[in-house]
């Protein structure tokens, strides 16, 4: 009985050795590649979509977008039009101490 | 017991597309080569090798190495689309999805060659999935009992009554080829 079934398996695995080669095609290779960058792009955004809901939970993407470039606008033109006045106003009243009492850095009579 | 795989799988879930292509490269061949023998035809087992690739890159993030050996795991997820496609065929017998060759003999040898394989093909084609499954993975891939068995999800002493029933029909159904 063991012999037979081992003469089958014998024979079998010869017989599959027949049979033809399966070729595998570059565009194959080329589309599973590309799924996999579509996977790793999804759940990068999906990275990005978890990061948004602790910022402002719920909302859609063009809210915290639109509050941060509000912000970004009072920011830079806070920054480009309030500093020029207060810095116009703070050169007047600019003084330049000097200390009276600091040794002479140099001497008159060195050479006598 | 060491996956050779676990070092490219987890990269491969960070994102690391080298690491994805080395991982398609070690075992497209081998799953392209199962599907096409249970599919019986190039196209259906290209689409079964891409849906488990895609789920390959899906599950990859959540790899845990240690439960199963990655290609143990990645021929059952093959299978399983391999399962699928034959029973989404509408009506369609396995002996109809095969071109069965003439049997007049061929002029030339490669065409004798080519003739002859696909008889093999046909009578593989022509077995009961499971047992076709069976032969395929311990006859023509090489696993061992152990593995087939499990990816199969059977056990040890299921595969070995289909590889037996399995290999008598074929020997039967081919026996004018080899044994003559």
């Amino acid at each position: 009985m063991g012999n037979f079934e081992d003469d089958d398996a014998m024979w079998v695995t010869e017989a599959l050795k027949d049979l033809p080669t399966v070729p595998v095609p570059a565009a194959l290779q080329q589309s599973i590649l590309a799924s996999f960058d579509a996977v790793t792009a999804r759940r990068r955004a999906s990275l990005f979509d978890r990061f948004r809901d602790v910022v402002w939970p719920g909302a859609p993407a063009w809210r915290p977008a639109v509050a941060l470039a509000l912000s970004l606008f009072v920011g830079v033109a806070a920054g480009t039009l309030v500093p020029l006045e207060g810095a116009m106003a703070d050169s007047s009243e600019q003084t330049v101490s000097v200390a009276l009492d600091a040794p002479p850095s140099f001497d008159l009579d060195e050479n006598s | 017991m060491i996956d050779p795989d676990t070092d490219l799988v987890t990269r491969a879930g960070l994102g690391d597309r080298a690491a994805a292509q080395a991982l398609m490269a070690r075992h497209l061949p081998k799953m392209l080569t199962v599907a096409r023998r249970m599919l019986g035809s190039q196209a259906a087992a290209e689409d079964a090798v891409q849906d488990a690739f895609l789920k390959v890159w899906t599950h990859a993030s959540r790899w845990q190495p240690g439960k199963a050996l990655f290609e143990t795991w990645l021929y059952r997820v093959v299978m399983n689309k391999c399962y699928d496609l034959l029973r989404k065929r509408p009506n369609a017998s396995l002996d109809e999805a095969i071109e069965i060759p003439d049997a007049a003999p061929q002029a030339d040898a490669v065409m004798q060659n080519t003739a002859l394989g696909q008889e093999i093909e046909a009578a593989l084609a022509a077995l009961p999935e499971r047992q076709r499954a069976a032969i395929v993975l311990c006859h023509h891939q090489e696993c061992g009992n152990i593995e087939a068995a499990e990816i199969l999800g059977i056990s040890v002493e299921a595969l070995e009554s289909l590889l037996s029933r399995g290999r008598r029909t074929l020997r039967a159904r081919l026996a004018h080829l080899k044994d003559g």
